[in-house]
């Protein structure tokens, strides 16, 4: 068993194979786990001024998929100014506790949590989560007809933002819990 | 939060100025001295878990025909109000004119499964007014968001611009000053912080006007 504390890493650099079996065997669902390379590529079409996200695809020892086949990183990203600017507002914190302490009880969905570490002092931090990249991102210029009304039957992201109701519908679980008189009492514990 | 407010304004007024209106610069200005009761006001309801950042570029949506949706970056998560996510979502998410077709419709559909769920003495009235108040509170995180990041990125600039033009439209159009708290009681606790942050904010303001003129002068 290796005891050695997993290196809080700052940059894609420090994503490894070896970094990578640790981290995953710390949790206790893939201790078995063999990787023998890591393919790093940034989400370069994710515009996010405080994080850096980076999709790995774990390659097992015969070459093929690990398992799991493909995970998301995210860092802080280098700029000062943002870094500062996410102390400020404790941003990294604040994500790091949600997936330690409230996404698995989250009634949205939310990417699963492999690993998560967090450092106060420097407010340095890495998440590695579910790649969810069988999903489609939002892509402003579908979001409604030429004409600005709304393609009422429309399938693609764009359409169900713009009928708005997809989205809020599974926010409305949040809702209620605090809506109802002395259930929020099991959410002011994470109050940050 | 309100000192950040008030040192990220006069960034954020110099970089998109242009598309506050003289009505919408002034309730910036002055919300940023009543932030602390705006936010105690809100929070006075019922809360819950927040997302602090709903809005579709932090969506995935399942495929054609597939109705999932999964939501990411969770870093302005916190407890508040509900509804804030709302307004946030229909401010920043759809366009102006969308959103004024929906957003009666949507708020009603919301409140009435929000009442399905069990929420007590929640009238449509209420999810109503909590929306518009909570429409005030968007101009917070867009506010500290325009004048606090590194806006070399032109991609991140257009973002920027699009949502912050939509919270201001639904702003004017929903009109919530009413719901600006009034300035605090004189020499109190709070009226000495509020007089120390407007003081802050017009220093700052001050040594942005005077920048250029100094780098002309060296």
């Amino acid at each position: 068993m290796d005891c050695q504390p997993i290196p809080l890493i700052t940059d894609a650099e420090g994503i490894t194979a070896e970094w990578m079996r640790r981290v995953l065997a710390s949790g206790e669902a893939s201790a078995a786990m063999e990787i023998a390379r890591v393919e790093v590529g940034r989400l370069s079409d994710v515009t996010n001024a405080l994080g850096n996200l980076y999709r790995c695809r774990l390659i097992a020892p015969d070459g093929g998929p690990a398992s799991p086949a493909s995970v998301i990183v995210k860092l802080p990203t280098a700029n000062s100014l943002a870094l500062r600017f996410a102390r400020w507002m404790s941003l990294h914190r604040r994500e790091h506790v949600f997936y330690r302490d409230i996404a698995a009880q989250s009634h949205l969905r939310v990417p699963a949590l492999f690993y998560c570490d967090f450092e106060p002092r420097s407010h340095r931090f890495v998440l590695m989560l579910e790649d969810l990249g069988g999903m489609e991102a939002y892509r402003k210029s579908s979001a409604s007809t030429k004409s600005g009304r709304v393609a009422p039957s429309g399938k693609s992201p764009g359409c169900r933002v713009a009928s708005g109701r997809p989205m809020m519908i599974p926010h409305c679980p949040l809702a209620a819990i605090f809506s109802t008189p002395g259930k929020d009492a099991s959410c002011r514990r994470f109050i940050c | 939060m309100q000192t950040v407010y008030l040192l990220t304004l006069p960034a954020t007024l110099e970089r998109f100025g242009n598309l506050f209106t003289a009505r919408t610069r002034r309730l910036a200005e002055d919300f940023g001295s009543r932030i602390a009761p705006q936010f105690a006001a809100v929070a006075d309801g019922p809360r819950t878990v927040v997302h602090g950042d709903y809005r579709a570029d932090n969506m995935l949506f399942g495929g054609e025909g597939n109705k999932d949706l999964a939501v990411i970056d969770w870093q302005g998560f916190g407890i508040g109000c509900g509804m804030y996510d709302v307004a946030f979502f229909l401010g920043t998410s759809v366009t102006s004119d969308v959103r004024r077709l929906i957003e009666r419709d949507a708020l009603d559909e919301y409140h009435e499964i929000v009442s399905g769920l069990g929420a007590e003495n929640y009238t449509r009235e209420d999810s109503w007014q909590s929306y518009r108040q909570n429409m005030l509170s968007t101009l917070m995180p867009m506010v500290i968001g325009c004048g606090a990041l590194d806006m070399s990125d032109p991609k991140l600039v257009n973002q920027t611009r699009e949502l912050l033009s939509r919270v201001l439209t639904a702003i004017e159009d929903l009109d919530p000053w009413e719901f600006l708290p009034p300035p605090e009681r004189f020499l109190s606790r709070g009226w000495g912080f509020a007089t120390l942050s407007r003081f802050g904010y017009r220093a700052y303001r001050l040594a942005l006007r005077l920048r250029p003129r100094r780098k002309r002068s060296g």
